[in-house]
């Protein structure tokens, strides 16, 4: 039981990372990416490309060796090339010519089916992982957490806080927040929009790539592994306030906690009740209505507001 | 370099002569949005070290001709040169590195940025050390080194136009472009602008191109322009302006 909370945890970074690059396009271009769920889980295939490649070799503890990492950078740089080029191609001209943001949705819309079309083609609708070996675990209060998912959740916690450094303490961070508050006036203070799209498109590659990877390495590689987990990462993006890094990765924590621990507790009185329900099926029902709940009776989001969000 | 304009611009007001080298021109310029034209023809110059002020009633296009100016729209027809290069189609970024910097009248601050942050993006592309910068805006508005850590948008309407022209001026621009600095602001307010703008035009050395809908401006100016429903009708040493009937029925009622 206590351990689907720390399932909930590691499931909360995947979520923050893969919500933290949708929530840069949405706070910097104005559209909500439904492609990001699905660019999660291309980046989780680019590193499983690469490592075909790539030797594994092996760290201490942990199932993977350095192979992972060097593939992980290799899926980043992917993902920002690719994302940058999507960019580029289709959505730049809509900014450039002002449309109307359904044609935005649309097109990301349209990015999703086109790019899970793609993940199907190139590698088969069958489970994968990067690596064979078995995990080894760390025991603690009565809770098991695998090395694997220990370096998950502190790499999270260490991009979190670059990211964040890099958004609230350095001239480019507070350009893009310029930018996000004021485009216009952000152009005649030599702040080009363009320059910051890419920025925000190449930072977003490099989340999502994480995300997916990190999903990859601690659960399984699946084509809709990062589809699954869009409701979540909407909840993450919309609840936590866009752009606020911390916020999101809070909400990203609690949505993560809520699937995991809300599901094995409901689980537990269906088993009991004898109602014949999986819950393995309803996790991002949960979410939905996690984020109903909260739309309802704090429809500014969690965090906005709160010191959390600087 | 101040004390020599200024030197220069006595002597030459003296010989009725227009001060100083064209630095800016437009020629010729019309402009719109969509299928709508607001600005037909207009023709303007800025000299070096000049304070240029562009008058006009409401809807006479002076927002419009601003933005042909600095690149936020393009103009349909004509030219704008600046030290003799053709600028026309340059965005705002290529203008500000021409030296032009221009405070929008709405807009003009990054809201949800600090006080202070608003100041480092103006100088967000400015070389030299931003700290000195920042100092001398905090000499001519102390207030804003008060609020430094105060988020823009809470402040007053007078504080947003004197953290507007800081803005503006963190990059140590050759030419502030102001649209209307003083609009919508209480009287004592619109005098304690003006004065600021002044100050910045000597201390700083600025040329200024100054749109303003209050006749106070003019008697601080050089130069005026009086734009009417799309077209430059006056074009005289400011000093004449106040004189001229057009403008009187702009201000006085004819």
């Amino acid at each position: 039981m206590l351990g689907s909370i720390l399932d909930g945890i590691i499931l909360g970074c995947m979520i923050t990372l893969g919500g933290l690059g949708i929530s840069y396009v949405l706070l910097l271009q104005n559209y909500f990416n439904f492609t990001g769920g699905t660019f999660f889980t291309l980046g989780a295939y680019m590193a499983l490309a690469f490592l075909g490649f790539i030797p594994m070799g092996s760290f201490p503890l942990v199932t993977f060796g350095p192979g992972l990492i060097l593939a992980l950078l290799l899926s980043m740089v992917s993902m920002a090339l690719i994302m940058t080029a999507v960019d580029k191609l289709l959505y730049r001209p809509l900014r450039e010519r002002g449309s109307p943001f359904m044609f935005f949705y649309l097109t990301a819309f349209g990015m999703l089916f086109v790019f899970r079309s793609i993940i199907y083609l190139t590698w088969g609708a069958q489970l994968k992982n990067y690596v064979s070996g078995i995990p080894t675990y760390m025991r603690f209060a009565g809770m098991s957490i695998t090395w694997d998912e220990i370096f998950v959740v502190i790499a999270t916690i260490v991009i979190v806080a670059i990211l964040y450094y890099f958004q609230y303490h350095t001239k480019l961070g507070k350009g893009m927040l310029a930018t996000a508050n004021n485009s216009e006036l952000a152009e005649m203070s030599g702040i080009k929009n363009r320059d910051i799209n890419t920025l925000t498109t190449i930072i977003a590659g490099i989340l999502t790539a994480t995300g997916g990877v990190f999903y990859g390495l601690t659960i399984q590689l699946r084509p809709m592994m990062g589809f699954t987990l869009l409701m979540a990462m909407f909840f993450a993006v919309v609840t936590g306030g866009e752009g606020a890094i911390l916020g999101t990765f809070g909400a990203g924590l609690i949505i993560g906690i809520t699937q995991e621990f809300g599901s094995s507790l409901l689980q537990m009185l269906w088993d009991a009740t004898g109602v014949p329900i999986q819950m393995g099926g309803y996790k991002a029902t949960l979410s939905f209505l996690l984020l109903v709940v909260i739309l309802i009776f704090q429809p500014e989001g969690i965090f906005q507001g709160t010191p959390l969000e600087k | 370099m101040a004390a020599e304009n200024s030197e220069e611009k006595e002597a030459a007001e003296t010989k009725a002569d227009r001060a100083g080298e064209p630095l800016l021109e437009v020629e010729g310029v019309t402009a719109g949005y969509g299928d709508i034209d607001v600005l037909f023809d207009a023709s303007l110059q800025v000299n070096q070290g000049e304070f240029v002020v562009l008058i006009g009633p409401n809807g006479a296009g002076k927002t419009t001709l601003i933005r042909s100016i600095d690149g936020v729209i393009e103009p349909k027809q004509g030219k704008v040169t600046f030290a003799g290069e053709d600028v026309t189609y340059e965005t705002p970024a290529d203008m500000l590195e021409r030296g032009i910097s221009t405070v929008p009248q709405e807009g003009n601050i990054f809201t949800d940025l600090s006080v202070k942050d608003n100041l480092m993006m103006g100088a967000y592309t400015y070389e030299g050390r931003v700290e000195k910068r920042l100092e001398m805006v905090y000499n001519l508005f102390p207030i804003l080194k008060e609020r430094s850590d105060q988020e823009a948008g809470t402040m007053s309407g007078g504080q947003r136009q004197m953290l507007a022209i800081s803005r503006g001026t963190m990059v140590d621009p050759d030419v502030l472009i102001l649209d209307e600095p003083t609009a919508g602001l209480q009287p004592n307010l619109v005098t304690d602008v003006l004065d600021a703008i002044s100050r910045l035009k000597e201390e700083e050395n600025l040329t200024i191109l100054l749109v303003a809908q209050t006749e106070q401006a003019i008697p601080m100016a050089d130069w005026g322009y009086l734009l009417r429903s799309g077209e430059i009708l006056v074009d005289d040493r400011a000093g004449d302006l106040l004189d001229n009937d057009l403008v009187s029925d702009l201000y006085f009622g004819g």
